[in-house]
């Protein structure tokens, strides 16, 4: 890897405190995300997983060690900094509760830009709303649309800003299987096609199965890595964990 | 139930505390209009109760209740001796006063508070009680009530000067006195003079006002009248001293009742404008509890006890509210006081009394209000079905029938309307007063437009954001937001609206007064100047005022008009009298039929108006009725016309003089000599009106200015009210913009994500509340208008009244309402921006 990684964590610790104990969710995390990658962050509830994807985005603060985006330390950022770096470098795909009810869904999309006062790049939007087949649906408000059709909104969010980076947590939890994995293939073909970079959250190995690279969490460490993984070979690696 | 009620209280308590306050607002006036009036019904009952207290009856002219209030009907001292002849009196004494004017170091001592009275001063049935100094005994012997001598600096010994009817009479103060226990009394500035001087300065030799009598021992009050009344003339009446006494406070009272009235209506409108608001914090505070009380209902709960949990908070909550309002009248009737006070009036110094009354209303009125208004939220509570509790997103209320709100909301519009108009018109049923029907007319049309504007919240709304558009996704969002739920937002801005449409009303009723005022001066004023009395309370001109102005070389001719109450075939009106030769001359006045100016004594001359309205024509034979005469023939001499709402009834100086005691001038129209400047004249005028402190000289201009000021003044009030239901909706604002924000939190986390600053999204939460606010005022300027509209053209049927529409003054409203939500945003915007972004997001 010649180019330098699109993000990373450097000996991360996350503590919360509270009355009785403390609890660490992330533990001595240091990981590279090589750009034009899909990586999966996988492992069991409470394993840190949310945690790390919320410091590497800047949602949240390590207590301890750095977390990068590019060359950038997010450590050293204000609030507003921090606000304005992931208008221009950062994209997100939650698992539900991803687009405005108020704003129609190509208001949605260009939502980032407009916050941040700029236009789309000629020909992109209209290449990403055709790679998502969304572009029928452009004036429809969130309520008007599926659930598979919402995220895909999400998904054309996040691409449209052209991002260093999309996080996203969850994607497909809240969507039938079909949708579901409608929707993986469309992250897959950004990483292909787009050369987008993409790091997911998710506890599902099918999910995980679309992925370049799969990392597995617990308690707060980084205990494996998969590259390449298939559905099997992610379960499999559950097992072995869980045991 | 009960643990779940009260958690339930806790858990949202500043919402509550928000809502409440137009309960305590409102109470708080109701409990202060009371507070007040008890107060000074106490302290006065006191008073005048001890100004009789020295006699058992009063022999006096009798008294119409319609004409109660006319000074100076005097009856014929010969009657005194006659009383005394009657077996068991002890003493009777006749009484005589008047309001005069007090100068003190060149100065009048009343100015613009109350009255100064004076009178002679009696040995039998005497109210008063020296405190220094000695009875007077002679002509040029005054006493003064002591609170007003320390307020003016006076002691005994010392020199004033006294104006009643005549010239300005030198005088020593001889005494100080009280009445009973009090120094002073309620304010005015009492003076008591021996009997001639009395007689004297009030032009009234052999006459008095009053007898007092005083009984033998053993001889009761209703005996003692039985006895006396075989012997009074016609129009003259004994009535017990306490009988006496009630009457005066009840005139006193009525005289004070504005204030009542004044702060009841303030009351009333908040707890109208906060009934809104108390729905609409319901309303939200159940849509987030919808799992927790599908939950209760899931283990068991009844729809009644539902019902029940959500009533008994909104008692709870009027209760504390009810509490806090009733103390917050008790400092409202101090505050009151002390602007009573500070304005020059002095009320007897008795503590506030707070009666159980006072209590029980303002607490069954704030909980009548709050439970009416938590209602309709406790029945959709006890809708929300068991399962809701399972479902993880919340199915979207069912969409109510449009159709059903436009039809109920065009019904209580349209009813309120036909109120309004036939309570304006005054047809009205017998037994209704026609201000509640018109009030009454008005809540309706509010609530009935509350009703419709859910409808058009939407589109209106949009139309107010659209300059937003051009702010990117911060204008959308915003516009967006404060559209989102029409019927919250409809319910936020319906206290701005009820605001903005009395400020609006207000507004345009003044604003028609002035022009109209402007015009008719312009058009009614042949004269160069006018003389009018600068106090109020009973002070007029001395008619010497008119009589050493009319030699003024400066003057060329000059009418004095007197003016007072008497009924025209049993009904009261006002009339006035004057030279009618000069009066044709110098006030705008037309003959339509027969000559005004050569009216006779036994004609009234009366305005084409009233002779419309009472069916009269010329030469119809009338009843006039006096307080002094009683019934007396009159014929209708001439019918006149007269711009605005000027005089309606005319009679000779002949006429007046044989029918009323008083003399005093209520204005005097003057003409300058050719070739005199204005200036000059209004100079030559003040060598004699310096003479009479209290005599004012107005140009058109001024009296122009002087009109107008008291139409500013009564703009002012409402404007006062618009302050209120501001305050009321502000909190609305801030109320239903928390609200808001919790419930969009994850939506605000989301914003926050992608990038939007914290200054954006105050921009946000800042537009969204500026629009509601807009909203509200631009629906309330509309309703001013109606109402104005409907107010002039009411009046327009009887009298000439202008419409006119002041655009500035409405837009400032409006953009006082957009500042009000500027400032209710500012909380909720810092809320906003500083919403933990990882929290607003982060699931489990």
């Amino acid at each position: 890897m010649s180019t330098p990684p699109a993000a990373r964590a450097v000996n991360a610790s996350k503590i919360y405190r509270t009355q009785a104990d403390e609890v660490r969710a992330l533990d001595d995390v240091t990981v590279d995300f090589a750009r034009s990658r899909f990586t999966a962050i996988m492992g069991p509830s409470g394993s840190g997983k949310s945690t790390l994807l919320h410091c590497l985005a800047g949602l949240d603060t390590v207590s301890s060690g750095q977390v990068f985006i590019g060359e950038q330390d997010l450590g050293t950022l204000s609030d507003r900094d921090l606000t304005l770096l992931r208008r221009k470098r950062v994209g997100f795909i939650f698992q539900a509760f991803n687009l405005i009810p108020t704003l129609n869904a190509s208001e949605n999309i260009t939502l980032p830009l407009d916050i941040a006062g700029n236009t789309p790049e000629p020909g992109w939007f209209e290449r990403v709303i055709e790679v998502l087949g969304l572009a029928d649906r452009l004036s429809h408000r969130p309520s008007e649309l599926s659930g598979g059709q919402q995220q895909r909104v999400a998904v054309a969010r996040a691409l449209t800003s052209r991002p260093d980076i999309i996080f996203a947590d969850e994607p497909s939890g809240n969507l039938d299987s079909k949708s579901g994995a409608q929707l993986l293939s469309f992250l897959r073909r950004a990483v292909d096609e787009l050369e987008q970079t993409i790091i997911m959250v998710t506890h599902d190995p099918i999910a995980a199965g679309y992925a370049d690279r799969a990392i597995f969490l617990n308690d707060g460490h980084i205990v494996d890595e998969l590259q390449s993984p298939t559905p099997e070979a992610v379960l499999d690696r559950i097992k072995l964990l869980e045991v | 139930m009960w643990k779940a009620t009260w958690k339930g209280l806790i858990g949202h308590k500043l919402r509550l505390a928000l809502t409440a306050l137009a309960i305590v607002l409102g109470t708080g006036f109701v409990a202060g209009s009371y507070v007040f009036t008890d107060t000074l019904d106490g302290a006065f009952s006191a008073l005048f109760q001890e100004a009789f207290a020295g006699s058992d009856v009063i022999i006096r002219p009798s008294v119409d209740e319609d004409l109660s209030f006319v000074l100076g009907d005097r009856m014929d001292a010969a009657l005194e001796n006659e009383v005394r002849a009657i077996d068991g009196v002890a003493g009777a004494e006749g009484t005589l006063g008047g309001f005069l004017v007090l100068i003190v170091d060149g100065e009048s001592a009343g100015g613009q508070g109350p009255p100064t009275l004076g009178s002679a001063w009696v040995d039998t049935g005497n109210p008063l009680e020296l405190r220094d100094g000695r009875k007077p005994e002679s002509a040029g012997e005054v006493v003064i009530d002591k609170s007003s001598a320390d307020r003016l600096g006076l002691t005994v010994g010392e020199q004033v000067q006294v104006i009643a009817v005549g010239e300005p009479v030198d005088m020593e103060v001889v005494g100080l006195v009280g009445l009973g226990s009090s120094d002073g009394f309620g304010g005015a500035t009492a003076m008591a003079f021996e009997r001639s001087q009395a007689e004297s300065l009030f032009e009234a030799e052999g006459q008095v006002d009053a007898i007092n009598v005083v009984a033998v021992a053993g001889v009761t009050p209703a005996e003692l009248i039985s006895r006396i009344t075989p012997i009074l003339p016609d129009n003259v009446e004994a009535v017990d001293s306490r009988t006496a006494s009630e009457e005066q406070l009840t005139g006193f009272k009525d005289a004070l009742g504005f204030i009542n009235t004044f702060l009841l209506v303030f009351g009333f409108v908040s707890l109208f404008v906060g009934s809104f608001i108390i729905q609409n914090t319901f309303r939200v505070i159940i849509a987030q509890r919808t799992k927790e009380l599908a939950m209760l209902r899931a283990v068991g709960a009844t729809r009644a006890q539902i019902i029940r949990m959500v009533l008994t908070e909104a008692a709870i909550v009027s209760l504390i509210a009810s509490l806090a309002g009733v103390v917050a009248g008790i400092g409202l009737a101090y505050a009151i006081k002390a602007i009573f006070e500070f304005f020059g009036g002095s009320l007897p110094d008795s503590g506030l009394v707070v009666l159980p009354r006072t209590l029980a209303v303002a607490l069954a009125a704030g909980l009548t209000v709050t439970l009416a208004s938590a209602l309709l939220p406790a029945l959709s509570a006890s809708r929300i079905p068991p399962v809701a509790a399972m479902r993880e997103v919340l199915s979207p209320a069912k969409k109510k029938s449009l159709r059903l709100r436009a039809v109920i909301g065009s019904l209580l519009t349209g009813s309120g309307g036909a109120a309004l108009w036939f309570g304006l018109t005054g047809e009205t049923p017998e037994n209704l007063a026609p201000a509640a029907v018109v009030g009454a007319g008005a809540a309706t049309i509010f609530v009935g437009v509350a009703v419709l504007t859910p409808l058009i919240v939407r589109p209106v709304g949009r139309a107010i954001g659209a300059p937003l558009k051009r702010l990117g996704p911060v204008g959308t969002i915003a516009t967006e937001n404060a559209v989102r739920s029409p019927r919250r937002t409809s319910a936020t801005s319906a206290s701005i609206m009820i605001g903005t449409a009395l400020a609006g009303l207000a507004l345009i009723f003044g604003a028609s007064l002035s022009a109209t005022t402007d015009a008719l001066i312009k058009d009614q004023f042949r004269s160069d100047l006018i003389v009018q009395p600068s106090g109020f309370g009973g002070s007029q001109l001395s008619p010497e005022i008119a009589r050493q102005m009319s030699i003024l070389p400066e003057v060329e001719s000059l009418v004095s008009i007197r003016q007072n109450a008497a009924k025209l075939n049993g009904e009261r009106i006002f009339l006035d009298s004057a030279n009618l030769e000069m009066l044709t001359e110098l006030v705008q006045i037309e003959s339509v039929q027969g000559d005004i100016a050569s009216l006779a004594d036994n004609e009234v001359g009366i305005s084409a108006d009233l002779a419309k309205d009472k069916n009269l024509t010329l030469g119809d034979e009338v009843t006039m009725t006096f307080a002094r005469t009683g019934d007396q023939p009159f014929r209708i001499g001439a019918i006149f016309t007269q711009e605005g709402p000027g005089t309606s009834i005319v009679i000779t100086d002949g006429a007046w003089d044989a029918n009323f005691s008083e003399r005093f001038d209520t204005a005097i129209f003057i003409k300058i000599a050719p070739g005199v400047g204005l200036e000059e004249g209004r100079a030559a005028l003040t060598t004699v009106s310096e003479k009479f402190p209290g005599a004012e000289i107005l140009d058109q201009n001024q009296f122009a200015a002087e009109a107008k000021n008291q139409i500013n003044q009564f703009v002012g009030l409402v404007f006062a009210l618009l302050g209120l239901t501001l305050l009321i909706g502000f909190f609305g604002i801030l109320n239903t913009l928390l609200l808001a924000i919790i419930e969009r939190t994850r939506e605000i986390g989301l914003l926050r994500a992608v990038g939007t600053t914290r200054r954006q999204l105050s921009a946000m939460v800042t537009w969204e509340a500026v629009i509601v606010a807009v909203f509200g005022s631009l629906l309330g300027i509309a309703l001013g208008i109606f109402f104005g509209w409907a107010l002039i053209t009411a009046i327009q049927q009887d009298s000439e009244l202008l419409l006119s529409i002041p655009v500035l003054a409405l837009t400032l409203s409006v953009i006082v309402a957009a500042l009000a939500g500027v400032v209710a945003a500012v909380y909720p915007a810092w809320r906003a921006s500083r919403l933990n972004v990882l929290a607003a997001i982060a699931y489990e």
